[in-house]
């Protein structure tokens, strides 16, 4: 018991750069990550309790014993730990190499980035399916933002380019059309094996390189859509969006179950002091790597804020939008308009689309601020997701739509992933395969009952 | 044990963290790469988060100020504009027309509306593709509207590029239909535009007919990209 209580405090201490201090109290981490990320703090304290009792070799103990011990351990904490008021500069560092300690060792949102990851690669996927036959007119050697327009643009003195933007900007026009049609099909694997989360770093680099290559070959092609599952797919490549969900999550699974099941351990401390310092460097890497990944959830979460923000307020600066007759307007776009019936009942309900532009605009404005609240969080994203449904329908914009859509998974949080993630799980597992061998049939009552003997029947079979 | 225990609820599954190691103390070069690290990649979020702001942010004292650090780091990869039907979205409707003629004019084609192609393919489209919601919309409104005056004449730099960008968008869509109107897509010489524009009955007075305003590009050579105005036989444009 008293080793137990020992062991969760060195593993929460171990990474504590202050070391001002032994206390370290681990389950009362203060994290706005798990704001952002809308983590339930009731799930992060569990998973520490859990973690170090496994990580100390604990793991197939009793589990009771290790959460008793979590108790003790928060409870000589809080009697040790220096209150703000008597040393302030102790307890702030105390607080902050806490922080660094918990975005060090623990990822966050890591189901919201693979929602984001699927998302994103199935509607990069469905667009480019969706394109395919008008393909080579819209990006092609012969389309008519020719690859010497896009040159001559990529060169304007005022964008202020490195060569190598230029050069990949222009990368779908160098070549001829064989070479085009390669890169087109070779944009549609990477598309699907970063749907399905095969090699996820390298795949998601070359994600986020085909959008920003399909971006460049035509700027004036792209729209909001295009736009943010640009920027998304760039900051996913920093984040660790395979660990879950992902063909390397299952190959993972698949090597840990062979290791233990061949009884080797999951980790042993080497013993020749060269070897320790790989491990070390191996865990230090590992830690980056997490940091990495929280940084870039919090921009991804801090880029969708913008979003919102700046199209709610640039929109409150609209006289439309003030005097509430902009959906009005935007219903009579002869572009977005693909059912002119519907577009001309609703711009007739001037009450209504007044009152729904006036919500939009607060409803954008408000999504920064809203994201710190649960009461106002998920009201806001209902607002919002019926908001873009809503676009996706009348106006014809479905990928646009589906693209903020899928931004505003990093906001929900992971137990509501996880709970999806099981039903889901729970209704593959209903489906017939064909392929797999059948669970044995039951050993039947009665010959009447026994479906067997029907296909021993050939004068039955179809072919006589 | 006898007794049947009831089955607590399962609990959530954490989500799956890498393995934690055995804890030892760290040495000294493991805990600075790691503060490096951790330095380094907060102060890069926060430096693109605050570019991120001020590119989305209206003109002001500190974007002026640092607008060449600012566009280096936006242009091409984090370039954003969420302004979509803001301040006020677009009250206008746009029919785009164009036709073609060869040499001298001895055959002219009637006019085609380039943009009812488009919205022809858009009705009644749950998922109408880039060609038809971008390509020519943008091209018009971000691309030559935004690039020339009334008289034509390029404002700016890309003005040539986008009137080119213009005339391949009507090419490629007129020379499938050209030929039966008098003008094989290979003897293509000139073209011109012709560009309605309709302003959106006021929501006051929905039922009122605006008057709309005719814009016409005249003919230019196609191959030359000059204004064409007439011939050496004397035959001048229609």
């Amino acid at each position: 018991m008293t080793s137990d209580v020992n062991d969760t405090t060195d593993m929460a201490n171990a990474a504590d750069t202050t070391d001002t201090t032994d206390t370290t109290d681990t389950t009362d981490t203060t994290d706005a990550a798990d704001a952002i990320a809308g983590a339930d703090g009731a799930y992060a304290a569990e998973g520490n309790g859990n973690g170090n009792g496994n990580g100390n070799g604990n793991g197939n103990g009793d589990a009771a014993a290790a959460t008793a011990a979590a108790v003790v351990a928060v409870a000589m904490a809080a009697a040790r730990r220096p209150s703000a008021r008597d040393q302030p500069l102790v307890w702030l560092a105390q607080k902050i190499g806490q922080s660094v300690t918990r975005l060090t060792t623990h990822a966050i949102a890591l189901y919201g980035t693979a929602v984001l990851r699927i998302g994103y690669g199935s509607l990069y996927l469905i667009f480019l399916l969706h394109e395919y036959p008008k393909h080579e007119s819209l990006w092609g050697p012969n389309a008519p933002w020719t690859p010497a327009l896009n040159q001559q643009f990529a060169n304007d003195p005022g964008l202020d380019w490195f060569a190598v933007d230029r050069w990949w900007y222009t990368f779908l026009g160098h070549g001829g059309n064989v070479w085009f049609q390669f890169w087109y099909h070779a944009a549609i694997l990477i598309c699907l094996l970063m749907l399905l989360g095969w090699r996820t770093r390298a795949t998601s680099v070359c994600f986020a390189l085909t959008i920003m290559a399909f971006t460049g070959r035509d700027v004036f092609l792209t729209d909001g859509g295009d736009n943010i599952m640009g920027l998304m797919a760039i900051y996913l490549a920093f984040s660790r969006c395979g660990a879950v969900w992902s063909l390397d999550s299952r190959r993972r699974r698949r090597q840990a179950d062979k290791r233990r099941a061949r009884g080797i351990p999951e980790f042993t401390w080497p013993d020749s002091p060269g070897w320790q310092a790989v491990a070390e460097l191996d865990r230090t890497r590992e830690e980056i790597v997490t940091f990495l990944h929280n940084a870039a959830v919090l921009v991804i979460a801090a880029q969708t804020c913008v979003v919102y923000a700046a199209a709610g307020l640039y929109k409150s600066q609209g006289s439309y939008w003030q005097n509430g007759t902009a959906l009005y307007y935007t219903l009579h776009l002869d572009w977005f308009r693909p059912w002119p019936g519907l577009s001309n009942f609703m711009a007739g309900q001037s009450v209504t689309i007044a009152i729904v532009a006036y919500l939009t605009v607060f409803v954008q404005i408000a999504f920064p601020f809203a994201v710190f609240s649960k009461w106002l969080k998920y009201p806001c994203l209902v607002a919002l997701i019926g908001m873009h449904f809503s676009i996706a329908v009348v106006m014809g914009l479905p990928l646009f739509s589906a693209a903020m859509m899928v931004g505003d998974a990093v906001f929900l949080p992971e137990g509501v992933w996880r709970w999806v993630g099981r039903k889901v799980g729970a209704g593959v597992a209903r489906l017939p395969r064909p392929g797999l061998p059948r669970p044995a049939p039951s050993t039947p009552r009665s010959p009447e009952a026994s479906v067997l003997p029907r296909q021993a029947q050939p004068h039955k079979s179809a072919s006589h | 044990m006898s007794e049947p225990i009831e089955e607590p609820a399962a609990p959530i599954p954490e989500p799956p963290q890498r393995e934690p190691r055995p804890q030892t103390p760290r040495p000294w070069w493991s805990r600075a790469v790691l503060g490096v690290a951790v330095l380094g990649i907060s102060l890069l979020a926060m430096y693109h988060l605050t570019i991120t702001f001020l590119t989305n942010s209206p003109t002001n004292t500190v974007s002026t100020k640092f607008a060449t650090p600012i566009a280096k780091w936006v242009y091409p990869w984090f370039e954003q504009n969420w302004r979509l039907f803001a301040p006020n979205p677009m009250s206008q409707n746009f029919t785009i027309e164009a036709r073609v003629s060869t040499d001298c004019y001895s055959s002219v084609t009637p006019w085609y509306n380039l943009s009812q192609m488009d919205y022809d393919t858009i009705a009644h489209n749950p998922f109408p593709g880039h060609t038809e919601q971008n390509e020519l919309r943008r091209a018009w409104t971000d691309g030559y509207a935004a690039t020339h005056d009334d008289n034509d004449v390029p404002t700016s730099d890309r003005g040539d590029m986008m009137r080119q960008y213009l005339v391949n968008i009507a090419l490629e869509r007129i020379k499938p239909r050209s030929a039966k109107d008098g003008v094989a897509p290979n003897k293509i010489e000139n073209i011109e535009f012709r560009v309605t524009t309709t302003d959106i009955a006021p929501a006051e007075t929905p039922n009122q007919v605006q008057q709309p305003s005719v814009h016409i590009i005249p003919w230019r050579q196609v191959a030359a990209d000059v204004v064409s105005y007439g011939c050496p036989n004397g035959s001048v444009a229609p």
